[in-house]
């Protein structure tokens, strides 16, 4: 048996499809009974009107019974909503400009917000897409002054790894290398990006290779093993399934290719490794570099799978106790006292990112707010308009809950166009951006994930714009449903307390709008600044040569033969006027030693190996002392070069000149005595001075990274390819990359430059939602006191003085909101000084820019409503109440 | 006269159709009419959502047909759950009445 509720349905439904035939045989139905009763009466002797009056009488009426009768058949509930919503559309459609305004300002709002916080959330919130990601944790060592390390020795991360096994799987990896790949028969020999890994660092990530395996802890065989990438496969070992177990040769050794992991792969990393190195191979690649031996060396990157029924915090004090427990001498300021776990993620956030994060979401999600208070406004004053037409309805009959839902369904059809056009918006940006940031991250070893509308954040956008469309919409509709009919109809709108809301959510879009176009004045300006700002050394006519001697299998007789070599030839190229030799130019990443003086203060500083003409080449001055000399660099001299920073930190109040300090990692060497000191530059960062920087001699024969720097008359590609021809000539198979100075300075002033163009972006979005909205409030204002301008023309006030008055009247609230505005983006500059170069808060001159270019708008937008309601004849705007 | 309470039109109308067979609207209403002797009001009307909620029910079926008086007209009866319903109802309205009964003439 059917239950009696479905069946129900199904009758409704049947009648609903069908539901011309239904009314039609329910109005044959009525006519018969009607008809029926007419002719009994009729028979008994009535006129024909009569019976036919008397019949409606004892029917109780047509109307209301065919009513009483057509709602059983059918769906009442369901018709209202469906005539709501066609009469929602209409009014839409005969309101255009509304319409598209308010749909565009969602849009943009809903837009932005969804598109900007998926790219976030999948860059720093979203779990790894590993298996059972939601246990994996990212580590980081706490310093005993509290400050986060993500990158930590071999000995922290053994420590932690063997005590802590009971409450979290720890691996570890460094995937800031590179290996030279030797000629394979599908490719020619390159460099590609390596990551050194610990033994059980798939296993722990729980991906197992797509052909063949990964590294199994504890091995024992004497060739050494390494796991490739699909794309390193693919292109290398010509995607042949027999290529496991065949070799491969990296820095000009062997490797046995024991696995192919799958295309998805890229590990717990925004970098994209195309091989997968034991870490204890790693003297193999580079004879003498050994992590177990170089225990304090801080390079390793450590991530976790925490075990069953252990919660974080279970782990990270388990962890922390372990780290509090290793032995540190109590002077070293960056020994790892405790850690801390956070969910692992691509891109954790550091104190850098986080800024530049933070820069990115708060304007975002004060353009939803703008947007949200946009549409609060379109709706308040479209209702205030059309309270004559809702009084119409109520005196009507239409009751109170209907007017409110009906105006509900508005806003809600609204919302759910601009939620559409928005969600297009966000796909469509995300695709966009997706396929930009591929092609440009993809050639520097990085990989991105694709970037897709994240259902979560979409949700919640949408939600807040929904929330917002419908209690703006609630709100005049309460008030308007519930005002005295006699005045409504007279269109007699004494609407104080919804001016005063208005004028607030206009005060709202003003201040916000200030902040987003001051944030990108100021990050205009520290683009501005970094373009002038002087780095500390030469970059005009600079040009680094780059090259790994170690990697390619040189020996330290024949790396320092061959560098000799490489000096001569490039002086002899006809286009160097000077040349310093050093392990990197300036702007690379360095790694960190500790110095110790007296082994007490210990300072961690980045260093660079350098020739004595390295100073005069990149023309850093010396404040004190001298260079290098030849003979020291021959003999091997513990000698040093620091910055001024540095100086002062070693050694507060005193001259450096003639001190000594010791690299804490080899006590037993002899102490390096200060022979110079040299001017701060910005070497590390080209925001900030270096905090500290050590210059120590170069030694020809490490065979390690070198940069040649040369000074040229012209640096043309021209010159810099003829550059390359001479190294080729010298040796074919060694790979060099030649970059000028002033190219990797530009890089770094990207970051800024991308800044100030994403918040120029928001701002000018920002700027168009405010314009609108003020735009509207005014239209409103001004529509609200046609009568009272009226008068004072009918009593001769000039229209010119009417107008001025109305503006203002209307730039008083702007210029409450401006000055908060203000207030807010220096706030904010003061939050964000650190991080963006050169960014001050005090700048007047981006401040009275913005504020003269904001009220230049709003007095624009205002001076169209207000002149065409003084130019109303007063005679018609007096007669029109 | 008094008014008909909520669901008693109901088993009026299947009880109607039981004992005179196929009726249609007017027939009803006019039988509930003779039966009641003017006791109760009805506006005619009222029988129609009446109607609709026992063929929901699926108690009762409609069908049109042609009447006396040579119209169309659509024609009730009554279905073989819709008598099964009336004896549940009359059983019920009996106990009921029969209740009713006795305690009235303890309270008098």
């Amino acid at each position: 048996m059917m239950p009696d509720y479905l069946r129900g349905l199904l009758f409704r439904a049947r009648n609903f499809f069908l539901r011309n035939r239904t009314e039609h045989e329910i109005d044959e139905e009525l006519e018969f009974h009607l008809a029926t009763l007419a002719e009994r009466h009729a028979a008994r002797g009535m006129t024909a009107d009569e019976a036919r009056l008397a019949s409606l009488r004892e029917m109780g009426g047509v109307t209301p019974t065919r009513e009483a009768y057509r709602d059983q058949m059918m769906f009442p509930a369901l018709e209202s909503v469906v005539q709501d919503i066609w009469y929602g559309c209409r009014a839409l459609r005969k309101n255009p400009g509304f319409t598209l305004t308010a749909v565009a300002v969602l849009a943009l709002g809903i837009g932005i917000n969804a598109g900007i916080f998926s790219i976030i959330w999948t860059l720093c919130f979203r779990p790894l897409p590993l298996p059972d990601a939601e246990h994996l944790a990212g580590i980081n060592g706490r310093t005993v002054q509290g400050i986060q390390r993500r990158i930590l020795s071999y000995e922290t991360f053994s420590a932690l790894a063997e005590q802590g096994k009971d409450q979290v799987d720890l691996a570890a990896y460094t995937p800031y290398y590179s290996v030279q790949v030797g000629s394979t028969p599908a490719a020619a020999p390159g460099v590609v990006r390596a990551a050194l890994v610990s033994d059980n660092f798939f296993s722990m990530l729980r991906t197992p290779a797509r052909l063949g395996r990964t590294f199994a802890q504890g091995r024992s065989t004497d060739v050494p093993s390494v796991v490739v990438s699909y794309n390193f496969w693919l292109r290398r070992l010509g995607g042949e399934a027999s290529a496991t177990g065949g070799s491969v040769r990296l820095n000009q050794q062997l490797f046995t290719v024991i696995g192919v992991m799958p295309p998805e792969f890229t590990g717990p990393d925004v970098t994209l490794p195309e091989v997968w190195i034991p870490l204890r191979d790693e003297s193999i690649l580079q004879p003498g570099r050994e992590l177990q031996k170089n225990r304090t060396e801080r390079r390793l990157i450590v991530i976790g799978r925490i075990q069953p029924n252990v919660r974080l915090t279970e782990a990270q004090a388990a962890l922390s106790a372990i780290a509090g427990r290793m032995p540190a001498s109590p002077s070293d300021r960056e020994a790892i006292r405790s850690v801390v776990l956070y969910r692992a993620v691509l891109f954790p956030l550091n104190s850098e990112m986080k800024a530049f994060a933070f820069v990115l979401m708060l304007p975002t999600a004060l353009v939803l707010l703008i947007a949200c208070a946009n549409l609060a406004n379109l709706l308040l004053a479209r209702a205030a308009r059309r309270g004559k037409e809702i009084a119409t309805r109520m005196a009507l009959g239409a009751s109170r809950r209907r007017i409110i839902q009906q105006l509900m369904t508005e806003s809600l059809l609204l919302a759910v166009l601009g939620g559409s056009v928005g969600t297009l918006l966000a796909i469509e940006m995300l695709r966009t951006g997706s396929q930009y940031l591929f092609r440009i991250t993809g050639g520097m070893g990085y990989a991105l994930p694709v970037f897709s509308l994240d259902t979560g954040v979409w949700g919640f956008t949408l939600g807040v714009c929904m929330i917002a469309a419908v209690v703006c919409g609630l709100t005049p509709a309460l008030y308007a449903s519930r005002r005295d009919l006699a005045a409504a109809t007279r269109q007699d709108a004494g609407a104080t307390h919804s001016t005063r809301l208005r004028n607030g959510l206009m005060i709202v879009q003003v201040a916000v709008c200030t902040v987003l176009l001051s944030a990108a004045g100021l990050m205009i300006r520290s683009f501005q600044k970094s373009m002038v700002t002087e780095p500390g050394f030469a970059t005009t006519g600079i040009v680094a040569l780059q090259f790994d001697l170690g990697n390619a299998g040189f020996s330290a007789m024949r790396a320092e033969a061959f560098q000799k070599q490489v000096r001569s030839r490039l002086r002899g190229s006809g286009h160097v006027r000077d040349l310093a030799q050093a392990d990197a130019p300036p702007l690379s990443d360095r790694p960190m030693i500790s110095l110790a003086t007296n082994g007490t203060a210990v300072s961690a500083s980045p260093f660079n190996h350098v020739s004595p003409d390295f100073f005069r080449v990149m023309g850093i001055p010396l404040v004190a002392g001298r260079s290098f000399f030849e003979t020291e660099i021959a003999a091997k001299a513990p000698v040093a070069i620091v910055s001024q920073a540095t100086a002062r930190h070693l050694w507060p109040g005193e001259a450096a000149l003639g001190k000594s300090f010791r690299i804490q990692a080899d006590v037993n060497s002899a102490p390096l005595e200060v022979v110079g000191v040299a001017a701060d530059t910005r070497s590390v960062w080209l925001s900030r001075v270096d905090e500290d920087y050590v210059y120590l001699p170069l030694d020809f024969s490490a065979r390690s990274q070198s940069a040649v720097l040369l000074r040229l008359d012209r640096d043309t590609p021209a010159v810099r390819s003829e550059l390359s021809d001479v190294m080729r000539a010298m040796n074919a198979e060694l790979p060099v990359s030649i970059a000028s100075m002033n190219d990797s300075l530009n890089q770094w002033r990207l970051l800024p430059l991308a800044g100030s163009a994403v918040a120029m972006c928001l701002a000018l979005a920002a700027l168009a939602l405010a314009g609108v909205g003020m735009y509207g409030v005014m239209s409103y204002l001004v529509s609200q006191r046609k009568r009272e301008f009226g008068i004072r023309i009918a009593l001769g006030a000039s229209k010119a003085a009417v107008l001025s008055m109305v503006l203002r009247q209307g730039f008083r609230t702007v210029m409450v909101g401006l000055a908060l505005g203000v207030a807010g983006a220096v706030a904010l500059a003061r939050v964000l000084m650190g991080s963006f170069y050169g960014l001050s808060p005090y700048d007047p001159a981006a401040f009275l820019f913005v504020v003269c270019f904001l009220g230049a708008a709003a007095l624009l937008s205002m001076f169209g409503p207000a002149s065409r309601a003084v130019r109303v004849d007063p005679a018609i705007s007096l007669r029109e109440e | 006269m008094t008014d008909i309470p909520q669901g008693t039109l109901d088993v009026m109308v299947l009880q109607c159709l039981h004992s005179m067979g196929p009726l249609h609207g007017y027939g009803i209403a006019r039988r509930l009419e003779q039966v009641s002797e003017d006791a109760m009001q009805l506006k005619q009307g009222t029988i129609y959502p009446a109607l609709v909620r026992l063929q929901e029910k699926g108690w009762i079926v409609a069908e049109w047909g042609v009447s006396e008086n040579n119209r169309k007209a659509k024609f009730y009866s009554i279905t073989r759950t819709g008598r099964k319903q009336l004896v549940v109802e009359t059983t019920q309205w009996k106990t009921l009445a029969a209740t009713m009964a006795r305690l009235l003439k303890v309270t008098e």
